[in-house]
């Protein structure tokens, strides 16, 4: 038995390790997504200058509506499972798990720290570290759609379907500009791996600036960041679903089959603002922090301990993406909804040239500088 | 061993859902099976260490092109249709069309195996093709897409003169 | 008084056709109210409702909960003549007559029913009233509630006399006043 374990011992510490990973990082985004729920009402009470939900009490305890998350959860849970008596029942069935399971498997890329010593093993701080993980992100996010569109066309209902087709088009139309932005990176950090590219945001430009994606292609930021929202289908893109007119393609759902769809539109949220984290503003990097500890652009120098490192970094990571999720919550509650030929326009006749003008440009300054 | 039995479940499935997906006369039905032969075939790349391959196969074929096409059989009258239109003629004609291209397929998988198997193919292989493909074919390989376009309209206009 | 409000339609410069800046602008409003509402949240207007209440304007006063007004001696004022339901769009008034044993002038209700899930609150029946004798100004607004038998009240729970009423001093129909005054009442 002990020869077994022995011999197979690499892969039972691999094995290990990754459900520990995906244990704590999966883990670690359900419980925000269940709070981005509580915050997308707090963030838009505290603009409009209302105090938002802070009624839900347990004992008599409401901590300022904390419970609100878990007293939605029940009410979906206990609401009827109602399937149209014409739906496509299996396709039906299907579509919640098209819409959550594609947005959950992309964390499997995302890195949310370096690498951590213990017992003498380096722990890699990412779930799956593969060498193409950035198109990989491209491949699932494709995959997204097929949720959105099986969940209107199995209710047989055209009111679903008429949303469902807005969606797909506009799914897969920002989906192009969303991977033509990405190519810019590419070309300047020459690796399609997130965790290498980090990696590499890490270094610094004329001595003192971090080389953050946002730096070296701020236009492509600007792009990826209303391409990303447009894929994450929240105003002002929100013509898929339209929850105050127009009707999207879950009208036909209730209980938990439309909570799967809701809470894919919040993890979608935390996936967006930890891949513009990632790709633009330098994951886990924190300035002029190295493994060994603060360096500092004069030269002066503040060692410290590994760990200490480690948790610094996945901190500062948490801190991008928190922001980040308010300045996407911000703008849902700021801006109003495009009519969708605008959508459309903005897409094939704005952002798709400039994307391709964006490569074209950062192509030129390479060859320029002579790094081709 | 982990790879092998990867490669044959997710190959047999494939094949499961292509017989599947030919027997399915649900149209958007038989596309979703396509797309999950599409899946099932991005596995196998992606266990004979093909990560490229098997990461644009879904980007292109299940992201875009799957998408496209069952949105396209969602528009048509006969995705809304309760019962499948009964099969006449066409059923007969399908066959015919399907035996033509399994006697095809047979004769070019003979020369087409050992093609692929020599190592030079392996190595310089697919190089090779781009070359020819963007080089002096490149006319050719244009005008397919072209031959494409203009099949993708001639669809288009048989199922609007049958609607009006 | 008319106003005339000038709208400055001149055409969009470049800046503003590209939206962005004007996206961050609208941004940077809306997080201000954010920031501003976040760390001094005393500053919004908003009440929590059934604990603290807002003093209810002059005339909204006459617009709260129903009651029916009593006399000195006890009876209620309502002589039952059905004027408030006939005059009550929502069909929520119940009336039930009844006679008094020792009084052949008036009446009085029996039963006096008000559905207060489909009350309109519009106040017709306190227009309609020729007795002065139903009122709405008890300043508790119908809330919600678990039942709808909690939302139907009764004779029982409309009779009251609110203090400093100035008509609970007989009766103002001079029949029923004469009446009194023969028993050597009021």
């Amino acid at each position: 038995m002990m020869e077994l374990l022995e011999a197979n011992k690499d892969m039972l510490l691999f094995t290990g390790a990754a459900v520990l990973k995906i244990g704590v990082f999966l883990n670690a985004i359900m419980g925000f997504a269940g709070l981005l729920t509580l915050a997308e009402r707090k963030v838009s009470a505290l603009m409009q200058d209302r105090i938002g939900p802070n009624r839900a009490s347990v004992f008599g305890f409401a901590f300022n509506g904390l419970f609100h998350p878990a007293a939605d959860g029940i009410k979906m849970i206990l609401k009827e499972d109602f399937v149209p008596g014409r739906a496509d029942k299996l396709l039906f069935t299907l579509a919640p798990f098209f819409a959550l399971v594609p947005v959950l498997a992309l964390f499997a890329v995302i890195p949310f720290g370096d690498y951590v010593m213990v017992f003498g093993y380096q722990l890699d701080l990412v779930i799956a570290e593969i060498p193409l993980s950035l198109f990989l992100v491209l491949a699932l996010s494709g995959i997204a759609i097929y949720g959105v569109f099986l969940g209107g066309w199995a209710s047989r209902s055209n009111f679903a379907l008429l949303g469902a087709l807005r969606g797909a088009a506009q799914m897969v139309s920002y989906e192009v500009v969303l991977g033509l932005t990405l190519v810019g990176l590419l070309m300047i950090f020459g690796t399609a791996s997130l965790q290498d590219l980090v990696r590499a945001q890490g270094r610094l430009l004329f001595g003192w600036l971090p080389a953050w994606g946002v730096v070296v292609q701020p236009f492509a930021f600007i792009l990826f960041f209303v391409a990303a929202i447009a894929e994450n289908k929240r105003t002002p893109f929100d013509l898929v679903e339209g929850e105050s007119e127009i009707i999207g393609y879950f009208m036909e759902y209730s209980s938990m089959r439309f909570a799967a769809f809701m809470f894919s539109e919040f993890v979608e949220i935390i996936l967006v603002s930890m891949l513009s984290a990632t790709l633009f503003f330098g994951g886990w990097q924190v300035p002029y922090l190295y493994e060994s500890g603060f360096i500092l652009p004069g030269g002066a120098q503040f060692p410290l301990n590994h760990y200490l490192i480690a948790a610094l970094q996945t901190g500062a990571f948490a801190a991008k993406t928190v922001a980040f999720s308010w300045l996407l919550l911000v703008i849902r509650w700021s801006l109003p909804r495009f009519r969708f030929d605008q959508l459309m326009g903005l897409c094939w006749k704005r952002l798709l040239p400039l994307a391709l003008l964006n490569i074209l440009l950062t192509g030129a300054v390479l060859l320029f500088l002579g790094k081709i | 061993m982990i790879l092998d039995l990867a490669i044959y479940l997710f190959g047999g499935l494939a094949i499961a859902a292509t017989v599947l997906m030919i027997f399915q006369r649900d149209a958007v039905k038989a596309a979703l099976l396509m797309l999950a032969v599409l899946l099932c075939t991005a596995v196998v790349y992606l266990a004979l260490s093909a990560q490229l391959l098997a990461i644009l196969q879904v980007i292109l074929y299940a992201g875009a092109i799957m998408t496209l096409f069952i949105v396209a059989l969602t528009a048509l009258p006969a995705a809304w249709r309760d019962k499948p239109a009964p099969a006449s003629f066409r059923g007969v004609l399908g066959l015919a069309a399907a035996a033509v291209l399994l006697a095809e397929l047979l004769k070019v998988a003979g020369p087409l195996r050992a093609v692929c198997a020599s190592k030079e193919f392996a190595e310089t292989g697919t190089l090779g093709l781009a070359r020819l493909l963007f080089g002096p074919f490149v006319f050719q390989f244009e005008l397919l897409s072209l031959v494409i376009l203009a099949s993708i309209v001639a669809a288009v206009t048989l199922t609007a003169r049958r609607r009006a | 008084m008319i106003s005339v409000k000038k709208v400055d339609n001149r055409p969009l410069n470049f800046l503003e056709r590209i939206y962005l800046p004007e996206i961050v602008r609208g941004l940077l409003v809306t997080s201000r109210h954010f920031f501003v509402n976040l760390f001094n949240p005393k500053g919004m207007p908003t009440v929590q409702y059934p604990e603290q209440k807002l003093p209810l304007p002059h005339a909204a006063k006459e617009r709260t909960r129903h009651r029916l007004k009593l006399r000195a001696d006890g009876t209620p004022k309502c002589v039952a003549c059905f004027m408030c339901q006939t005059a009550c769009p929502a069909y929520c008034i119940r009336i039930e007559a009844a006679e008094y044993p020792d009084n052949p002038v008036e009446k009085s209700p029996a039963v006096f029913d008000i559905d207060l899930s489909r009350c309109v609150m519009c106040g017709m029946c306190v227009e309609a009233c020729p007795e002065d004798a139903i009122a709405m100004d008890t300043l508790e607004i119908p809330g919600g509630a678990l039942s709808r038998a909690q939302l139907k009240l009764t004779k029982e729970d409309l009779l009251m006399t609110l203090p400093g009423d100035p008509s609970d001093k007989g009766a103002a129909n001079r029949l029923a006043n004469e009446h009194m005054k023969s028993r050597g009442e009021a």
